[in-house]
């Protein structure tokens, strides 16, 4: 079986814990923000006819992510880059991020997801103008509130990338 | 403690992982089990100060039954959270050195007195959950093995491949960490590669090659379930005096006290809004009712009002006061336009839904409830009500009394909109959704069934009527309409109903939608998550 090992990078509370809960257990909640450390999920998807076995590297303490390990990125065939809708500043975490992960790893695939899409009408700056300026990776928006758009986020990566 | 005094090898390197956790005390002891060496603040322990030569059972009556009377220590022990009269609580390791045994006590007293607060608070805790689940109380206490398993250690040694033999006894949280091979070696389970601990181990055998000293940890990482109790590990690399590669897995939950406690503090939080979650509640349906109550009167007054005519009215008096009369009726209608503003504000805040998997609700029983209880509501429209539900259990993820809710409203909304002498249907049936595979997690039912093993089997409510359905303008609309006209009326009844439905589903991971009955009317619908 094809497996892949997929991170989540990003600044702090821009809901890759929520995002990675909501792709594996369906669900959403404000309580599970207390969570520490590195916590390692897996999934099982099917594309193509295939069975793909992602596992989902929830990275903490990226809020100062310098001390994020680049250890931890080793082997990894994928990347998504969270940032949140509502804060423009998580946009440059996100830049710096996926630089850093590249060099780690270049052949791997990146997807930038500007989240909290069912905040909308709190974005910091319109869906065009974050399209706008995310023009040098692929990027979606997301809500691990409503799902939308999360399940296709982790297939991109299922799909994309060398294992 | 000077330097030169302080242990060698494998000893050191512990010695020195341990100084960041405050490491108070130290000994070597020979074959003979006699203090060579020693260093640190015995008395912090309430200790006496041992004497080179002396025999370490003298110095330390506890180690009694932990040492053997002479010659080596097969693999390490430790003595946790030991307390001697006067002093403060202590972990204790002994372990083997090269000539004997090595011995080093540190302060964990913080800790010990934290966990003890936090599983006190965590008892009150489960205790009061335990009550709101209407759940037995004797399965809320935790044990106290708890509190002492979280400040344990387990060693392994390994070889050149990274191979892991575990070294003496280990804690029972680490027995589930290895497997015993045709030797009856138990080594440390590995997993695909791309897990944590195997991408560890790839950074450690580079250290333990490099043959450098002090150690490399690993960071902290956590496993569990959603539903479970997080177990946080770190592990430790360090390489001995004989070139032996050592590595230490911790159990570090106590060292994230700090945390933990504010995680406490934010499920106390959390338990106070549900509390205050519950009497919103009542107000709200208060507040519909009146709202409701008092609508009614007024637009029949305005619009009795629009019908009368000035021109018809002699006296400029008349002119006058039925002016003011209009005057009046729109201050009204406006003011109780601003009041449901407020109270859109209310539900809003209301967003913070929680799913107890645990307490699970069944949906068929649910829809059996509300079948009996909006029966005289039906009847007294010349409605019919049915409920067409398959065999059940039909345990969902949602919370058993905004699940009612939810269904009175989307029972009520069938009711409102129901021509009389027609039927309203409730329809409880198992839909498979394919989560992995299904294209844009849309809204659209799934209900045609993928031979997907992968796919999943959740239940899916159908609430028909033959109303009018909804325009298709609208129908994407429908379920957040209240956010976005902030009063949006039809025939006369605030859409908040929907509203809260759509949050609620959404809250436990289900999906609600509308879609045009086949044969004319509505059939709005919900799919839940199956409760494992
Ligand atoms: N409204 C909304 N809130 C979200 C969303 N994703 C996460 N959150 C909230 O944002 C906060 C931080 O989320 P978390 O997943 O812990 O962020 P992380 O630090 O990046 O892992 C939590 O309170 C979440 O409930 C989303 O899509 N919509
Ligand atoms: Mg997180």
């Amino acid at each position: 079986m094809i497996r892949k090992k997929i991170c989540l990078l990003g600044s702090f509370a821009v809901g890759k814990t929520s995002l990675v809960r909501r792709f594996v257990h369906s669900e959403f909640s404000d309580r599970y923000q207390t969570t520490v450390g590195v916590k390692v999920d897996k999934k099982l998807v099917r594309v193509e006819d295939q069975d793909v076995s992602l596992v989902i590297w929830d990275l903490h303490g990226e809020d100062r992510w310098q001390t994020v390990r680049t250890s931890y990125l080793r082997g990894a065939s994928g990347a998504l880059l969270v940032a949140d809708g509502t804060r423009l500043e998580t946009l440059e975490v996100v830049r710096g991020l996926s630089q850093t992960f590249l060099d780690m790893n270049p052949k791997a695939t990146v997807r930038v997801l500007v989240n909290k899409l069912d905040l909308l009408e709190s974005f910091a700056i319109p869906q065009e103008e974050w399209r706008a300026r995310i023009d040098w990776a692929p990027m979606a928006f997301t809500s691990a509130k409503t799902g939308e758009g999360v399940e296709e986020a982790f297939e991109a990566l299922a799909r994309g990338g060398s294992a | 403690m000077s330097d030169e005094s302080a242990p060698e090898g494998f000893a050191q390197a512990l010695w020195q992982a341990a100084l960041g956790e405050g490491l108070s005390a130290w000994a070597e002891l020979d074959a003979d089990q006699r203090v060579v060496r020693f260093g640190g603040d015995w008395g912090h322990f309430g200790w006496e100060h041992p004497q080179v030569g002396q025999a370490a059972m003298d110095a330390l009556p506890l180690l009694l039954g932990e040492l053997p009377a002479r010659g080596p220590l097969q693999g390490m022990r430790r003595m946790h959270a030991v307390q001697w009269t006067g002093g403060a609580a202590a972990d204790l390791t002994l372990f083997p050195l090269p000539q004997g045994t090595g011995l080093l006590a540190y302060d964990v007293s913080a800790q010990v007195a934290h966990q003890g607060r936090m599983q006190q608070e965590g008892n009150q805790l489960s205790l009061v959950t335990a009550r709101l689940a209407g759940k037995g109380l004797g399965s809320a206490l935790n044990s106290e093995d708890d509190l002492l398993s979280l400040l344990k250690m387990a060693v392994f040694e390994a070889d050149e491949e990274g191979r892991c033999r575990a070294l003496g006894t280990l804690a029972p949280w680490a027995e589930a960490l290895v497997e015993e091979n045709a030797a009856g070696e138990r080594t440390l389970v590995r997993g695909d590669g791309l897990g944590f601990l195997d991408n560890f181990l790839e950074d450690a055998l580079e250290f333990w090659r490099a043959g450098a000293a002090g150690h490399l940890t690993s960071g902290v990482w956590c496993e569990g379930q959603p539903d479970e109790e997080e177990r946080c590990y770190e592990a430790l690399a360090v390489l001995d005096e004989q070139g032996r590669r050592n590595l230490v897995l911790e159990r570090v939950d106590a060292r994230f006290q700090e945390r933990q406690r504010v995680l406490q503090r934010a499920r106390q939080a959390h338990l106070s809004l549900e509390t205050l979650e519950g009497e919103v509640h009542k107000k709200e349906v208060l507040l519909q009712c009146i709202v409701h109550d008092l609508r009614g009167p007024l637009s029949n007054m305005m619009a009795v009002l629009s019908l009368l005519d000035e021109r018809d009215m002699e006296r400029p008096k008349e002119k006058e006061l039925l002016a003011l009369a209009r005057r009046q009726a729109d201050k009204q209608d406006r003011m109780m336009r601003e009041l449901l503003d407020i109270f859109a504000a209310e539900v809003r805040a209301l967003q913070s839904f929680e799913a107890h998997a645990a307490s699970a609700p069944d949906l068929g029983a649910a829809v059996e409830y509300q079948v009996q209880h909006m029966g005289p509501a039906f009847e007294e429209k010349g409605v019919r009500l049915s409920a067409r539900v398959e065999p059940g259990p039909w345990p969902v993820v949602a919370d058993a009394d905004r699940l009612d809710r939810v269904l009175r409203n989307l029972v009520g909304n069938a009711l409102h909109h129901a021509p009389a002498g027609s039927e309203v249907e409730l329809w409880l049936h198992r839909t498979r959704r394919k989560p992995e595979v299904a294209p844009g997690g849309s809204r659209q039912s799934s209900s045609s069934a993928p031979s997907d093993a992968t796919a999943e089997e959740w239940a899916e409510l159908s609430v028909l009527d033959r109303g009018p359905g909804v325009a298709p303008d609208k129908a994407t609309q429908i379920f957040d309409r209240f956010v976005q006209s902030g009063l949006a009326t039809s025939g006369g009844t605030v859409g908040l109903g929907l509203y809260f439905c759509r949050n609620a589903v959404q809250t436990w991971g289900g999906r609600c939608g509308y879609r045009d009955r086949e044969g004319g009317g509505a059939d709005f619908w919900i799919q839940l998550r199956p409760a494992r």
